[in-house]
């Protein structure tokens, strides 16, 4: 019998350190999903990015600490946003709620949709920091809010 | 020296993963109390330390056993605190069974665990009961897996330093 109780230390682990190891585990795990659904192996992305294949290895067991610069890398290399801010989340989460509750909301639905395409050919495109990226999402904010008025109404 | 080995079920139960530990049969304490009393409450220690219990936990929850241990060879794995000045050493059974044993500070002018006798020895003992435990699934029907769970003797003997 042990002694020690894993689930009761670790309620004493600070929410920083819960933080960083849920965040971790996350951004690995959203790296992961997006290599398999693209068919696509660690090698590839070791490849895309000029890196050993031990090192991605490493990044995707989750303990890597990411620096912006490479999670920037990464998501050009695959083509795909791995992290969202909570903004760009509530986006997402209105975007669908669209699709629930209203029922004129086709035209948005598929307007919206040509938006998150354009949005991911333009990361595809390694367009990311230009002007014209920024006045895309710009749009899309715009775009949203008005979704948002729509739906509360 | 040979010494008698017991494979033991860690006694909380998790969502995803079940824990085991390593006892030397004459010793009151599994290998992994002994890691976590050297540990738990030393300062110097205290943001390795409690990243290894939030990963146990969170992984006994989530699983991710397949993708979230340090290589350390073969089924030999660590918690993969690559930035961390802890190790903690697992043998990793299958997808949802995973042994834990002994670890301790790595420091940075160490490269692998075979440079520091105290790692080596710790991860020695444990592949030893590791591999036991494979043998005798698969050669014997002393003991088997079902459900996640380890049946029947998981007791063995090892060449130990």
């Amino acid at each position: 019998m042990s002694k020690h109780s894993i689930k009761l230390r670790a309620q004493k682990v600070p929410v920083e350190i819960k933080l960083l190891v849920s965040k971790s585990l996350a951004t690995a795990k959203q790296i992961n999903k997006i290599l398999k659904a693209r068919g696509k192996t660690q090698r590839d992305l070791a490849n895309l990015l000029g890196k050993k294949e031990s090192e991605i290895s490493k990044w995707l067991q989750g303990t890597h600490n990411f620096t912006y610069k490479t999670i920037c890398k990464i998501e050009m290399a695959l083509g795909e946003q791995i992290i969202f801010t909570a903004d760009q989340a509530i986006q997402n989460v209105t975007f669908y709620r669209a699709i629930v509750t209203n029922k004129t909301s086709q035209d948005i639905f598929f307007n919206n949709a040509q938006k998150a395409i354009n949005l991911n050919s333009l990361i595809k495109q390694k367009l990311t920091t230009t002007t014209d990226n920024l006045s895309e999402n710009q749009d899309l904010r715009k775009f949203n809010s008005l979704l948002e008025s729509c739906c509360n109404n | 020296m040979k010494r008698k080995i017991l494979i033991e079920p860690y006694e909380e139960e998790f969502a995803a993963v079940n824990y085991y530990v390593i006892r030397f049969k004459d010793e009151e304490d599994s290998e992994f109390d002994k890691f976590f009393e050297k540990f738990d409450g030393d300062e110097s220690f205290a943001e390795s330390f409690n990243i290894i219990i939030e990963w146990l936990n969170t992984i006994g929850d989530e699983g991710g056993l397949n993708d979230h241990l340090r290589n350390e060879g073969g089924s030999l794995k660590a918690i993969p605190i690559v930035t961390s000045k802890l190790r903690l050493y697992c043998f990793k059974v299958n997808e949802c069974i995973i042994i834990l044993g002994n670890g301790g500070h790595k420091p940075k002018h160490v490269k692998a665990y075979q440079d520091d006798p105290e790692l080596n020895k710790y991860v020695s003992d444990l592949r030893e009961a590791g591999r036991n435990l494979k043998n005798r699934i698969r050669n014997s029907s002393m003991a088997s897996i079902y459900q996640c769970k380890l049946y029947g003797n998981l007791e063995f003997e090892i060449e130990t330093t």
